[in-house]
């Protein structure tokens, strides 16, 4: 019986997210069990009762200074030691997993008020190029790592894969990135003639982005390698044929649907860094 | 070489307008302050009220077979507030609820009953002086609160409403996508009331350093007054940072300055490139983190000494304990980063914050240590206030506990912005400050009115406050676990949380009962204040100097500032036989020159703590 | 702890005691500093990010005129070390012609940046005879030069409307020997802000020039 319930874990990386999830639930269960059984001992051995007197010590002597060193020790080398390093390598394993994962599929996302837009590479392999396509469906293949960089237009919004244990904040100015590998598909998928169909997963935004935040949520599809490849296909079709998705009326704006994108390789600046020049006219109005 | 100052006994205003509305008096200001606070925590609680009735039934509930069962209507209010809609929240007023909720809570309910009401009232009678170093400044902080919170509450009534970008005002959103005027009014509110909590710690600061009684030297001062001095220094340190980043964030919003704004749409709306929004979010988090031991460290330090009033037993680890809430108060101000692990911050900063963070866990194990080490062998009498400040051990251990989950800078990527982290604060935040302040109220409400509160209703009362807010954090942390994230109007959108909207429903039921439960508080204090029993000097034989005077005290607390011979806390000196307490004013045991404190060193080098 | 004694107003108290006046203004120095140091910190990330920090259709800030400024306000700072050494001698109208120095200094400091922030929002005369207005929307060197400059020039007016008072209490015969204490918080103050202006000039003013 577990304290908690995560949801169903489909990342080949979360596992050590969960590991250090438990470990940290673990350890920190025992120091509130301990905590808990002197607070209720200590509540009915030492109450209030004809003949019992307290005892008087301030807890100054060399043996109560020990006592808080080795709390402080066994605070530090049990629990603060272990979880921190654990989750310190779980962040450099997710970390250096970046580049690999390049190798693999790659994805442009930008966030705004209140959808994802999904940029995936044309046959040239280059983004910001006019053979890209947009979408706002999520779609990968599974068993190949996704490295994705995000960019938000308007405010900060969080781009988040429950099962995959994956949240990066999407933030105006700087692109941010993360990677996942996928080891379950989804429900649904493509069908012959290269469209999504069936039960997806999800992609949530999971900061505070206005009014609509609750609704920011696009379908997430995990696909086997051969349908991805065709629903890529179908969409550089289309896209070449450009064929607009059947959106809202007033969702229709090409410019800002479409009109954005960076080549792959502007790396995130983090802040304190130099940023690029800005942006061409053209490429982000 | 510090000297020592005291006041003069001035002859107390009989005019009632200076005698009761802007009085000098540091016990009327503190008793205005709570008026304040409580005022305001039920306004927070209103607002709660609201976001866990809208997350209890979101619109695109499912019901058993499927269909969508949808809102109900907020009872009673809801019908007044948004007759369009039947009663029913529209997803504006979710984002203004959770946003005015949690400002509301932290500036204008929690740190005014803790800082503000007790602050005021109680660092001169415990240090021994007249009234605080500047009586006029300590009014002038009451009434720079008040037209704060008269911002905060008419912004809920200006066009657009009120502030609706969450309680940390994250750039981009608090700016562009911000036009009411409601922002405005939040941000103006915040720094003015931060003008007020820095006149106030200042004046807290200046009373505890050169104000005290012959004898009391900083080592013999009640942890209560160590809470308070060191969330007056982090108040007068850290809330110029966000006042100045509330500053730019209004030139940004009417003088398009760019500081934090940027981003496509903010170049279509004019702005020049070139802004930084992860400056505002460092310059939100170097106060922000801070402030979470400014509303916390009152709440120690009441606990500690209240633990030891009542377990009849000296605290355990006097020193310890002073220099744990010391060490944090340092660590607070280093570890603001952890609230950023996933914001694009370099990561290489995360490493460090990361380290910083976990290091916070061992002052806080000392804590907990010297708690318990001060029940040991105690005699623990089970009163209203005990019972609360045992309530505070618990779930500021589950809440401290948690904290080391969200530290972790690789389990943060999964956690973040989760309500895992919500129900983490609460627990820190809310739910040990909210328990602490009441068993103050419990156990200083004699000394401030003269008369006792109802023991068995407030017993009641701290059983029903305790588990139903238990259960309410817990849950959010449960959810939290599973993925939920925060902030969001209407958790049944995503399908992979329909597992947690049941558990939603149950948090959502606990807290209405810890509402609701809070009318037994209200009856309480209504009743004890005009017909409790009379109090007496000392009902609860303790030992600081406010339980030496008459209740209510005198307006110049002391015709003579007594002489300080002991540590606050003498329970059970096996020297004497007649009592088991022994005033910190009573005359020297014979014998005994000193209580054992009396070694402690004197106060030249407390500034260090800056 | 020195003395357990009381504090009697008329006591002249020896050179150097820590009054609550004077305790004060320290904490309340050390908490201004926490505010001018947001300012700042946000002027060097923004700058530190940006790949041209002053964009070619903006000025460069005035250095000689603000060189000029700044020497007015050191001056004004040790005007005011005079109005104290003056009081602690007993010498009342001396104190009163010095705080009058001091005011003085403070007052033109500020004209001159009136004209200073007058001529950059309506654009300055360049070699090549245009005009650029630099209002605060023109990015970040713009918005953090009005926001500094003016957060100090905030504290200057408090400053110098502090001095005034405190010369008309002078002037009245309200200031004696025994309150010297008085000016010397008033001094804490202003050194304050001139140190902070010191700063403010460096890293606003100097640096781009070089």
């Amino acid at each position: 019986m577990h304290i908690f319930q995560l949801p169903p874990l489909h990342s080949e990386w979360g596992v050590g997210i969960d590991e250090v999830f438990w470990l940290s639930t673990y350890l920190t269960g025992i120091a509130f069990l301990a905590v808990c059984a002197i607070l209720f001992g200590c509540c009915i051995l030492y109450r209030e009762r004809p003949g019992h007197r307290a005892a008087y010590f301030h807890g100054n002597s060399k043996l109560h200074l020990a006592m808080t060193g080795a709390l402080s020790a066994l605070v530090f080398l049990g629990l603060d030691y272990q979880l921190e390093s654990r989750g310190r390598r779980v962040m450099e394993a997710y970390k250096q997993g970046f580049a690999a994962a390049e190798a693999g599929v790659r994805v442009q996302v930008r966030g705004q008020q209140f959808k994802w837009y999904f940029r995936y590479h044309g046959p040239d392999g280059k983004f910001g190029t006019p053979d890209d396509f947009v979408t706002t469906d999520f779609v990968v293949p599974v068993d190949v790592p996704v490295a994705v960089q995000i960019q938000a237009k308007d405010v900060i919004h969080s781009f988040y894969l429950p099962f995959q244990r994956i949240k990066q904040d999407a933030v105006p100015g700087i692109t941010t990135t993360a990677w996942f590998q996928a080891t379950m598909t989804s429900p649904g998928g493509i069908d012959a003639n290269g469209e999504v169909h069936g039960e997806s997963y999800e992609v949530g935004c999971a900061e505070l982005c206005g009014s609509g935040h609750t609704n920011m949520r696009n379908p997430f599809y995990v696909v086997p390698m051969d349908q991805f490849r065709r629903w890529n296909e179908r969409r550089h079709q289309e896209e070449l044929e450009e064929e607009f998705f059947n959106m809202g009326e007033d969702e229709i704006d090409t410019d800002v649907f479409r009109n954005w994108g960076w080549p792959w390789e502007v790396r995130s600046q983090p802040l304190g860094g130099r940023a690029p020049r800005p942006a061409k006219a053209g490429e982000e109005s | 070489m510090l000297r020592r100052y005291e006041h003069h006994i001035h002859e107390p205003p009989t005019n009632p307008i200076w005698k009761y509305v802007f009085s000098y008096d540091h016990k009327i200001i503190g008793i205005q302050f709570l008026i304040y606070a409580l005022f305001f925590l039920a306004v927070g609680g209103l607002l709660a009220m609201m976001i866990r009735w809208q997350l209890a039934w979101p619109a695109s509930l499912p019901g058993p077979d499927g269909t969508i069962l949808g809102s109900k209507p907020f009872p009673i209010l809801g019908m007044m507030l948004w007759p369009n809609s039947g009663g029913i929240m529209p997803p504006d007023f979710y984002n203004i609820a959770v946003t005015m909720h949690g400002s509301i809570m932290v500036f204008f309910a929690i740190s005014p009953l803790l800082a503000g009401a007790f602050g005021n009232f109680l660092i001169p009678l415990q240090i021994g002086a007249r009234d605080m170093a500047f009586p006029f400044l300590n009014m002038l902080s009451f009434w720079t609160m008040v037209p704060a919170g008269i911002l905060m509450i008419a912004s809920f009534f200006v066009e657009g409403g009120a502030a609706q970008s969450g309680w940390t005002a994250y750039a981009p959103l608090s700016t562009v996508a911000a036009p009411g005027l409601g922002q405005s009014l939040w941000l103006l509110g915040i720094i003015l009331a931060g003008v007020a909590s820095i006149m106030g710690g200042t004046n807290y600061i200046t009373t505890i350093i050169l104000y005290r009684a012959p004898g009391m030297t900083m080592m013999r001062l009640p942890l209560t007054i160590w809470g308070l001095f060191f969330t007056a220094v982090l108040n007068v340190l850290y809330l110029p940072v966000v006042a100045s980043g509330f500053m730019m964030l209004l030139l940004d919003r009417h003088l398009m300055t760019t500081f934090f704004t940027t981003g496509v749409y903010a170049a279509a709306e004019g702005f020049a490139p070139g802004g930084q929004v992860l400056l505002y979010q460092h310059i939100f988090w170097v106060f922000g983190h801070p402030e979470v031991y400014i509303v916390i460290l009152p709440a120690w330090g009441m606990v500690s000494d209240l633990l030891s009033f009542f377990a009849r037993k000296p605290a355990f680890g006097y020193r310890e304990t002073v220099l744990a809430m010391g060490m944090i108060c340092v660590l607070s101000t280093v570890v603001w980063g952890h609230h950023m692990f996933v914001s694009g911050m370099n990561p290489y900063l995360g490493r460090v914050f990361s380290m910083a963070t976990f290091m916070v866990s061992i002052p806080s194990a000392i804590l907990f240590l010297n708690w318990l080490g001060t029940l040991y062998k105690g005699s623990i009498r089970f009163t209203t206030p005990m019972l609360f400040s045992l309530s505070v051990i618990f779930v500021f251990g589950l809440g401290g506990l948690t904290g080391l989950f969200n530290g972790s800078q690789g389990l943060d990527l999964y956690l973040h912005d989760s309500y895992f982290v919500v129900g983490h604060f609460h627990f820190t935040m809310a739910a040990s400050v909210f328990l602490g302040g009441l068993g103050a109220v419990y156990f200083w409400f004699p000394k401030m009115f003269g008369r006792m509160m109802n023991e068995p209703l407030g017993k009641v009362h701290w059983l029903l406050t305790t588990i139903s807010v238990t259960i309410v954090f817990a849950g959010m942390m449960y959810v939290g676990a599973y993925g939920h994230m925060r902030r969001v109007a209407d958790p049944a959108v995503y399908q992979f949380l329909h597992p947690m909207l049941k558990v939603n429903t149950m948090v959502s039921m606990a807290a209405f009962c810890a509402f609701f439960s809070q009318a037994l508080f209200a009856a309480n204090l209504i009743h004890g204040f005009f017909a409790g029993p009379p109090a007496g000097d000392n009902p609860w034989e303790c030992t600081t100097l406010e339980w030496s005077l008459s209740s209510p005290p005198k307006p110049h607390n002391f015709d003579e500032i007594p002489t300080v011979h002991h540590g606050p806390f003498e329970y059970n000196n096996p020297e004497i036989d007649d009592k088991d307490w022994l005033g910190q004013w009573e005359p020297p045991i014979g014998g005994l020159p000193e209580a054992p404190e009396a070694g402690a060193s004197d106060d030249a080098g407390e500034e260090g703590e800056e | 702890m020195g003395h357990d004694k009381d504090h009697h107003e008329d006591e002249i108290l020896p050179h150097g005691t820590l009054t609550p006046g004077k305790f004060c203004m320290w904490v309340f120095l050390g908490s201004d500093a926490m505010g001018f140091a947001a300012f700042i910190s946000a002027y060097i990330v923004l700058r530190m990010a940006s790949p041209q920090w002053i964009p070619d259709t903006l000025p460069e800030p005035p250095v000689v005129l603000t060189g000029i400024n700044t020497f007015i306000l050191i001056c004004s700072s040790v005007t005011m070390v005079f109005a104290y050494q003056s009081i602690c001698q007993g010498k009342v109208r001396a104190m009163n012609n010095w705080l009058l120095a001091t005011l003085i200094g403070g007052i033109v400091f500020l004209g001159i940046q009136y004209v200073e922030w007058s001529h950059l929002l309506h654009g300055m005369e360049t070699a090549e005879g245009q005009w650029y207005p630099m209002t605060p929307d023109t990015g970040p060197y713009a918005a953090t030069f009005y926001a500094c400059t003016g957060y100090h020039g905030l504290h200057v007016t408090v400053g110098v409307i502090y001095i005034f008072v405190m010369w008309v209490r002078g002037m009245l015969g309200h200031i004696q020997e025994k309150d010297s204490s008085e000016i010397e918080i008033l001094g804490l103050y202003w050194h304050f802000v001139d140190l902070v202006w010191i700063i403010l000039f460096t890293i606003i003013y100097l640096i781009p020039a070089f």
